[in-house]
């Protein structure tokens, strides 16, 4: 099981990761300023495998792929009402998973949970479990690919 | 029957079901979105490039304002030299400048490493705002691939009242829709309000698209062709009335937390910019100078315009605009780009700092500090809140 880490509908890439930050693009270093001016214990707290849980329209706004980096950086499953359209890709084309909760989980801050990819399942910390949306087939070719890049030296052009 | 958006889409691609691959027409990055790019396209085992397709722009941190930025600078320039590929330096804001050179044209597709592509909507184009690894896999394929998205019809009739401006327009819309109305969505604006306006004056209702979460938008043009198949089916319809509509401001912290500037008239502010791919047109250094002539801004507040474009700037100077700014005590930032908006330079807000802004976002540390604060406006308020050093409607000065 894993920490909980709750948040409101439509946390911006640039709550994710201000503007000012995003002149590297050293995972590390991009991974110090991670929810900075939103959740400023996320930087030192979060673990490999803990769950980021949005709202609606997590990941809005600005199209920085510094967003999805840190994502992938901090090692966290997305679970998420709904997101930016461009942050969702970004999260695939950098092999993260973004999934999708029909409407709110009821999980707060802090809670146990428990995220199973395979079956796209998240458990709640009472032990019962949420099923998350369908992926579309794309999706889920440049994922398990494990990005964008890998993708396209395996295929030589998109396959729907 | 088909929405515009995508008889557009499917003019350049193939569909299967409620997808469709694009060849796209055009692909532009910029200094922010490009460095992780050529690190994705450094990861390719076959590195063929589409260069004819590739427009590169420096504009968010022009000149570079600290060693990490001048890296990536330098490795941008390197890989431009290294495929021939053309770009921009200091020559203006990417969509601005894509624009002006013609490089949008109706019925293209365009790929943008920028959120706010979809701008080029009010060229007629379908632009699609992409990150980095994205804009990679199309300088290699001269592809991308996206779900055909549902369109919102926006209708906007009406004349502007005096001190309206089309950011207020774009203020009205972006309250009705709210940050996630347009999720998944894209939208299509018409009406009689639009058949008035340059491409430059429709620049703020098409940038604010991005606010409200839309994969794309696009503006019907009879004259191109550019309309729906009669009974194409929205999955939604929004009507602004541009004749009842008073001056708007988005207030901290987020784009669609508009309100009238009457409301929040007296707000002392330390901070005024105008410019952005928003607001730094010809047509906005026009409303500017014409509150700002023969008279002085208020020396507490930091009066920051920044011209778009090159060309903007020389036609400014032509019209003696860029003269009447600097009497009035305005800074006029050049060269042209987007420091100010994402507070990355010539202007970055401190702690305590109000700022009234003519950009797109106001997001907490948006423009600075998280403890500074962003109020989104028309160049006409935010050159009349300079005048009084509070926030003012500018209907008094017009």
């Amino acid at each position: 099981m894993a920490r909980a880490w709750v948040f409101g509908d439509n946390i911006s890439t640039d709550y994710i990761i201000p503007g000012r930050f995003n002149i590297t693009t050293d995972p590390k270093e991009l991974r110090k300023h991670v929810f900075k001016y939103v959740r400023p214990e996320f930087v030192e707290q979060a673990k490999i495998g803990d769950v980021v849980i949005g709202g609606k329209n997590f990941g809005c706004g600005s199209s920085r792929e510094h967003a999805a980096i840190v994502m992938r950086e901090a090692g966290v499953y997305l679970v998420a009402q709904s997101y930016g359209w461009i942050f969702r890709r970004n999260c695939v084309n950098l092999g993260v998973l973004p999934l999708q909760s029909k409407g709110p989980l009821g999980i707060r801050d802090g809670d146990d949970v428990g995220v199973d990819l395979a079956s796209r399942v998240i458990r709640d910390s009472k032990g019962e479990t949420h099923q998350l949306m369908p992926i579309p087939r794309i999706v889920l070719d440049i994922y398990q690919a494990g990005g964008l890049v890998e993708y396209l030296n395996k295929n030589a052009t998109y396959s729907l | 029957m088909s929405t515009l958006v995508e008889k557009i889409l499917k003019r350049r691609g193939k569909t299967q079901e409620n997808h469709i691959i694009v060849d796209v027409d055009r692909i532009m990055s910029h200094d922010t979105t490009t460095p992780l790019a050529v690190e994705a396209f450094e990861g390719f085992t076959e590195k063929t490039i589409q260069r004819e397709k590739i427009v590169i722009v420096f504009d968010h941190i022009v000149p570079p304002s600290s060693p990490e930025a001048g890296l990536n600078q330098l490795r941008m320039k390197e890989f431009c030299r290294r495929y021939s590929i053309p770009f921009y330096e200091g020559q203006g804001i990417c969509h601005t400048l894509m624009i002006e050179k013609g490089l949008v044209q109706p019925w293209n597709v365009i790929i943008g490493g920028d959120s706010h592509t979809p701008v080029y909507g009010v060229a007629g184009a379908v632009g699609l705002g992409v990150g980095s690894s994205d804009i990679a896999a199309c300088w290699k394929t001269g592809q991308t691939w996206l779900e055909i998205p549902e369109s919102i019809k926006i209708e906007i009739n009406g004349a502007m009242p005096n001190g309206v401006t089309s950011k207020d327009v774009a203020l009205a819309y972006v309250k009705e829709l709210t940050l996630s109305g347009g999720q998944e969505k894209a939208l299509e604006f018409s009406g009689d309000t639009l058949a008035g306006m340059d491409v430059y004056e429709k620049m703020p209702i098409g940038i604010m698209a991005t606010e409200c979460t839309a994969v794309t938008e696009v503006f019907e043009d009879k004259s191109m062709n550019l309309i729906p198949d009669e009974g194409a089916a929205y999955s939604d319809e929004l009507h602004v009335e541009a004749n009842k509509l008073e001056p708007l401001i988005a207030v901290p912290h987020s784009p669609d937390n508009v309100k009238p500037v009457a409301e929040v008239a007296g707000k002392p502010v330390t901070q005024v910019f105008i410019g952005s791919c928003t607001n730094g047109t010809i047509h906005d250094l026009r409303i500017a100078s014409r509150l700002l002539k023969g008279r002085r801004v208020n020396p507490y507040v930091r009066t920051i315009v920044e011209p778009a474009t090159l060309d903007i700037y020389h036609k400014a100077q032509a019209e003696g605009l860029i003269d009447t700014l600097l009497e009035s005590g305005a800074m006029i930032c050049m060269p042209p780009g987007c420091g100010p908006c994402l507070g990355r330079h010539q202007g970055v807000l401190g702690e305590g700092d109000v700022c009234v802004s003519t950009s797109n976002r106001n997001y907490k540390g948006r423009m600075g500090s998280p403890d500074s604060e962003v109020y989104i406006a028309s160049p006409a308020t935010a050159a009349a809140t300079a005048l009084e050093g509070k926030i003012t409607d500018p209907r008094r000065y017009l």
